[in-house]
């Protein structure tokens, strides 16, 4: 026979299944869910909820005793309520700069010239470890007139008790405008025009264009994502105070965080624990106000739609387009300028002659690498970066495939449990997590070190990765069923669809292992000194010190800064899409 | 006969005086305890509460009595005559119709000694023997005589019945209750008659011993008997079977009861003629009736419609007060006069829409035997094939009317439980010849509690839900076995529009609408329609929950393997795995054998073959002839496209041979062309036994509507026709085949025949 010839065509014959119903079983896969959630669970459920209903426990005892609310009386007593106050005036007034200041200029600087490197430039900020901020405005506030611009220029003394708070809030607002910036002008560029041509095919004013076809569909869901990020990071001014405030006024910038770490010096105390519930209270309290906000009137736009001829028409006014985006540039651009003039002077030079005068030379950064303290920092915060980013990808990924499409269940309260395990503050852990870690061995070690890291960066890779994977086609997830036999070939053919999400992990992770200064200073050791305690030691003698702390840096700032403006995209959209959908 | 048990408001009252009386004494002595010698205002208080009490109870009872008085009853249509004593032949009252049966006894008279009128306790007898008698009159000049042998309630004995005759012709009565002497008493009446021509009519006859000894007659006197059924057994006497009044009758007889009971004119309404129906057409129901229609002036339409309503509302079902309820079930004579068990089983009955066998009916009432020898002597149900009873068609709604009166609602409910039970247990067996029997019940039983006529309808209780689902599944199983989708679609709708209350209303409402939309999901694939298959099938998956899913999905995954979708086939059938139980051997070799035919159609053999074998194992294992042949079926295919042709020779032996045993020619005809298909295609082609199993594929396929296997089955046996040396007939078929290929839309087979073709 010819074998074009043999081909058989036959009949299949399937039967339905009919008749009485059959009980099967409810989660086929419980199996393959517990061993892709186990890691991400152990270690949030050792590192972090312990930790926290600990703290809860804690806050409530005395010596296993329950002493009722005596605790919170104690942390309450001098000038708690002053400490609970300022923290909620930071988590109110910064986020409300900030979003204003990055709206105004994302208006301002869309389609004008220059936007790019206006854009640049304040966007830089956000890539600086806060202890580098922190440097580059004591350095601008110095109160030696000699010395510090901004002394000079005002007459008033910045780093005092009365205006401490103002100096450290213009610092944060300095370093996290940028991010408020390129969320809005991703928000701007999703604005789809036609509705405003309705609004006004209707007859809407100027103010209902504004309401109708601009706030209610897409901006008060951009301010509340703003907002809600920034009053978030207004719990790490922790970095920012330690490093900027002098020991005297310290008292007069106290938060929530320094207080904590203070009062509880890295064991489990009463009074802390009763102040870290009461300040993980309010950060859950505005966690739900800022998601009850965030839901939108209608789905925003999906992504990859083509409707690009979007906002053309939406502009700022021309003289504030022309002026305000360069003058901000210079105005952002000026604490860089003083922080690698500072550095650029020799030591001595530095610490007696204003940043203006006095002759160029790396002369500082030589004696920086000299000691070789600063090079093993270095190697270690590069090593733990590396190490953490990684795990915590492997980590999140198993976890977040597993929660977008093997559906265990409970997949909905995870999602809560993970949202709530991403914004609780780090002081609050502190004490129960040495408490764990004293119990591993592993406190004051790289290793210990590492997992606090992957525990805090896993709720937020895992949100981010669930949601990239959540948006894959379902035909795409179905070829890769159908190809892979097991779970594990089924994830690795989806991975491949995630990756601008996964960057924007990676980038995120690797910036804030590197830019650290919290976990460092709580759970380091003598023989894990990162990055940013080595230069946090260096600042105790901030003047003298101050051409070696500018260089160390201007030094630790490089990596990150070219990390997040080289994947800003990236991570704009993962922030935006992942975090807070 | 047996002395039925006393009422139920007997015993309850006994009860009630017994521990009324022990709790006085208590409370009697207790008070007097507390009063000590001297009675103050506490014992006139207690004396005046009980006195009060009294006196209500007094008057309601005395309320009672004269509702129960308002009940006037219409006058019997032969008066009342003195107990136990012959009479002179009294004359009818508002007798009606029957002009065939009376003129039937006229004429036997003349010829016969002894002529009998029998039929039901209450259907007429009595008054249509009187008319006749009366009709007579002239022939018999030596008098009439009219005797009830019914006296007091009672039957009489046959000494007291000769006692009577005796008496009245001045005969001696018997002197003892012998035989002899009764038959002495017998012969001395018959000479005392002599020649005289006397009729003698008795009335109420309960048994052939009580006149025995008056038959035969004396020569030129007669006998004229109305009687229960059993006279027909004596000799010599001519005996006519009394039915119901027909129609016309009926309708006058009413009509005479309202004009007589004070209603001049009575229109006739349509609705009378259900009305009589409802009935069945008992004339003293009628009568009854049709008396407070006239007295009251209700309307007909009215009460036709309440009446309706009590009969035709589901068991469960409450239905509103119909007044001419108790008129009716307390006026039905034949049924007053039935034993205790027997009424009961004789309403119960009605709760079946259909005959129901003997099991059935002691699942109704234990020990049910004798009762219901009881009716059917008494003409209450009749017999139907396969040694079957149902309560008589005539008396079917008037059944229901006693089962809603007599019956409290509980009793009522747990009797239909039983049944249901009873039903839903014999079904699941799936005895075929029971099926064919009985599938007429069970379907009526299962789609009739929706459509009650009232608006709303409550909720199925849960004692009855879980067997009516059970009964549902099993009928629905056999039609599908049988194929019979219309029924299986009706049963399932049914199922979707029933109420099902309780309280796991959600866990229930979704499992029956989950089971029911994944049943039409598979008629509608079955008919040919895979995307309304797959509409219905995913709604089944989402109402069946997680645990229930495997079957629907199952499901759905076939019929997106019949649009083409093959992955999302594949997905589905997959996903159906994993959610079947372990022990779920047959569901899992299900899914394996839709994932192999997945495989197949996606063209991955090896993949297809791992599901026919797991299949093909499972199937065996738990015992499942025709899955194992489909299984063995297309491992032909998968092995045959691997290279395995020995292997597939084998498998397509093995599905041949099964199929030899099972009837299922749907799945002969495929393992036929398959087996046809790898015959011719073997090298070198075995043309001849190919074209045999090709032909007998074809002429299973003859009577059904051209589908993509028929035109691969032309294809194929052009292929063997071929290999005969028939170069001809091979073209034809080729032909034939791309015809039928292109019309069912499979190019895959249409190209190749196109390919033959052009070669």
């Amino acid at each position: 026979m010819s074998p074009e010839r043999g081909v058989l065509l036959g009949e299949t014959v399937v039967i339905d299944d009919v008749g009485p119903a059959r009980r099967g079983r409810a989660y086929p896969t419980i199996g393959t869910t517990t061993a892709l959630l186990l890691p991400a669970a152990l270690l949030l459920g050792g590192l972090v909820l312990w930790p926290v209903l600990r703290t809860g426990h804690a806050s409530v005892t005395a010596e296993g005793d329950f002493v009722g609310l005596e605790h919170f009386r104690t942390a309450l007593a001098d000038d708690g309520w002053s400490v609970l106050g300022r923290t909620l005036l930071w988590a109110m007034v910064v986020p409300t700069v900030v979003t204003a200041l990055g709206f105004v200029l994302a208006a301002a600087s869309r389609r004008s010239s220059g936007g790019r490197i206006v854009t640049l430039i304040l966007v830089a900020p956000i890539a600086l470890p806060l202890v580098v901020t922190g440097v580059t405005f004591r350095l601008l506030y110095d109160p030696d007139p000699e010395r510090g611009t901004a002394t000079w220029l005002t007459g008033a003394l910045w780093l005092g008790p009365e205006l401490i708070t103002i100096a450290l809030m213009s610092a944060f607002v300095w370093a996290w405008v940028g991010l408020a910036v390129l969320v809005f002008r991703a928000a701007f560029d999703a604005l789809p025009l036609a509705l405003a041509d309705a609004v006004r095919a209707y007859g809407g004013t100027r103010l209902d264009v504004f309401r109708d076809a601009r706030w209610r569909p897409l901006l008060r869901r951009t301010v509340a994502i703003v907002f809600a990020l920034v009053a978030l990071a207004t719990s790490r001014t922790f970095d920012l105070i330690l490093v900027m405030a002098p020991g005297s006024v310290i008292d007069e910038a106290m938060v929530a965080p320094v207080r904590v770490w203070q009062t509880s010096s890295g064991t489990v105390t009463g009074p802390s624990a009763a102040l870290g519930v009461l300040w993980l209270a309010v950060v859950l309290l505005g966690m739900l106000a800022a998601a009850l906000w965030t839901r939108q009137a209608w789905p925003p736009p999906a992504p990859g739609a083509p409707v690009r001829e979007t906002g053309s028409e939406w502009r700022a006014p021309r003289l504030v387009r022309r002026l305000l985006p360069p003058a901000a540039a210079v105005w952002w651009a000026i604490p860089f300028v003083v922080l690698v003039a500072t550095s650029l002077h020799a030591p001595r030079d530095a610490a007696t002659r204003g940043w203006w005068t006095g002759p160029i030379g790396l002369a500082s950064y030589r004696e920086l690498f000299e000691g070789g303290g600063l090079t093993r920092s270095l190697a270690l915060t590069a090593a733990l970066a590396a190490v953490v980013t990684v795990t915590v990808l492997v980590v999140a990924l198993l976890a977040a495939y597993a929660l977008a499409w093997v559906s265990p269940p409970g997949a909905q309260a995870a999602g809560v449990v993970l949202l709530g395990a991403a914004v609780v503050p780090v002081q609050v852990l502190a004490g129960p997590v040495t408490e764990v870690l004293d119990r591993a061995g592993l406190a004051g070690t790289f290793v210990g070190l590492a997992l606090v890291h992957v525990a805090l960066g896993v709720p937020f890779a895992v949100l981010v990765l669930r949601n990239a994977l959540a948006d894959v086609p379902l035909a795409r997830v179905r070829r890769a069923r159908l190809a892979g036999r097991r779970e594990w070939s089924v994830l690795a053919r989806l991975a491949p669809a995630t990756v601008p999400a996964v960057v924007a992990v990676c980038v995120l992770e690797f910036v804030q292992v590197w830019n650290d200064f919290v976990v460092g200073l709580h759970f380091g050791g003598p023989d894990a000194v990162p990055l940013g305690l080595a230069l946090y030691g260096q600042t105790r003698q901030f003047v003298s010190n101050s051409g070696l702390v500018a260089a160390g840096s201007v030094v630790a700032s490089v990596l990150p800064l070219l990390l997040v403006i080289a994947f800003r995209r990236q991570v704009v959209g993962g922030l935006v899409s992942g975090a807070l959908r | 006969m047996t002395r039925e048990p006393a009422p139920r408001w007997q015993r309850v009252s006994a009860a009630a005086v017994v521990i009324g009386s022990l709790s006085g004494g208590v409370a009697t002595d207790l008070i007097a305890d507390a009063v000590g010698s001297n009675l103050g205002p506490v014992t006139w208080l207690v004396a005046g509460g009980l006195a009060a009490v009294a006196g209500i109870v007094l008057l309601a009872l005395e309320f009672r009595k004269r509702r129960a008085a308002e009940w006037e009853e219409p006058p019997p249509p032969v008066p009342r005559q003195r107990a136990g004593v012959p009479t002179d032949l009294p004359y009818t009252y508002g007798f009606a119709g029957r002009d065939a049966d009376v003129d039937w006894v006229r004429e036997a008279l003349e010829t016969e000694h002894a002529v009998a009128l029998v039929g039901r306790r209450g259907v007429g007898t009595s008054a249509c023997a009187v008319q006749a008698a009366n009709m007579v009159r002239d022939r018999f000049p030596d008098g009439q005589m009219y005797l009830d042998l019914r006296a007091y309630g009672r039957p009489m004995r046959p000494r007291q019945v000769l006692s009577a005759v005796a008496r009245k012709l001045g005969a001696r009565p018997p002197r003892s209750p012998r035989a002899a002497d009764l038959a002495a008493t017998g012969a001395e009446l018959r000479a005392r008659l002599g020649e005289r021509k006397v009729l003698l009519v008795l009335d109420n006859v309960a048994d052939p011993l009580q006149v025995r000894h008056l038959l035969p007659p004396a020569p030129q006197a007669r006998l004229l008997m109305a009687g229960a059924p059993s006279l027909s057994t004596v000799d010599g006497v001519a005996v006519r079977w009394l039915g119901e009044p027909d129609r016309t009758d009926a309708l006058k007889l009413l009509a005479d009861a309202r004009t007589a009971a004070g209603r001049r004119t009575a229109p006739t309404e349509p609705s009378t003629k259900d009305l009589v129906e409802l009935c069945g057409r008992q004339p003293h129901a009628i009568r009854a009736l049709g008396q407070q229609i006239g007295h009251r002036g209700w309307r007909a339409e009215e009460v036709l419609t309440a009446l309706r309503h009590v009969v035709a509302a589901p068991v469960h079902q409450k239905v509103p007060h119909a007044e001419a309820l108790p008129l009716l079930a307390e006026r039905d004579i034949a049924y007053r006069a039935l034993s205790g068990p027997a009424r009961r089983l004789f309403r119960l009955l009605s709760l079946a829409p259909g005959p129901l066998d003997r099991p059935a009916i002691a699942a109704l009432r234990r020990h049910p035997e004798q009762a219901l020898d009881e009716l059917a002597n008494g003409g209450f149900v009749s017999a139907a094939e396969g040694g079957r009873y149902e309560v008589r068609p005539l008396l079917s709604g008037y059944a229901r009317l006693h089962l809603r009166h007599d019956e409290p609602a509980r009793r009522r409910l747990w009797a239909y439980a039983r049944l249901m039970r009873h039903l839903a247990r014999q079904a699941e067996r799936q005895d075929p010849d029971w099926l064919v029997l009985h599938h007429d019940l069970l379907r009526a039983l299962v789609t009739s509690s929706p459509d009650g006529p009232a608006t709303v309808v409550e909720p199925l209780p849960r004692r009855v839900r879980r067997w009516w689902f059970r009964l549902a599944v099993a009928l629905c199983a056999w039609y599908a076995e049988q194929d019979r989708t219309d029924e299986w679609e009706q049963v399932c709708h049914a199922a979707l529009g029933t109420r099902l209350g309780g309280d796991r209303i959600g866990g229930d409402r979704s499992l029956v609408a989950g089971w029911a939309h994944n049943e039409l999901g598979v008629i509608r694939r079955r008919r040919g329609d895979p995307h309304g298959a797959a509409a219905v099938l995913t709604l089944a998956v989402t109402e069946r929950g997680r645990r229930g899913q495997a079957q629907a999905r199952t499901n759905l995954g076939l019929a997106l393997l019949d649009q083409g979708e093959v992955d999302a086939a594949i997905e589905h059938l997959h996903r159906a795995r994993e959610h079947r139980a372990p022990g779920d051997r047959a569901g899992q070799a299900l899914t394996h054998l839709g994932l192999g035919a997945a495989y197949l159609a996606r063209g991955e053999p090896t993949k297809a073959r791992h599901h026919l074998v797991q299949a093909a194992n499972a199937f065996e294992a738990a015992g499942d002839r025709r899955g194992y042949a489909a299984a063995l079926t297309n491992l032909v295919l998968a092995q045959w496209r691997l290279g395995e042709h020995l292997d597939a020779a084998h498998a397509w032996a093995a599905a041949l041979e099964v199929y030899e045993l099972i009837d299922d020619p749907g799945g002969r005809a495929a393992a036929l062309l398959n087996a046809g298909a790898a015959l011719v295609n073997t090298d070198p082609p075995r043309g001849e036994p190919a074209r045999e199993l090709l032909t007998e594929a074809l002429r299973l396929r003859a009577d059904r509507r051209p589908d993509a296997a028929l035109g691969r089955t032309l294809l194929h046996l052009g292929d063997a026709e071929l290999a005969v040396d028939h170069p001809t007939r091979a073209r034809e078929r080729w032909q034939e085949a791309a015809d039928v290929c292109e019309e069912a839309g499979d190019e895959e087979g249409a190209a190749e025949a196109n390919h033959r073709l052009t070669d």
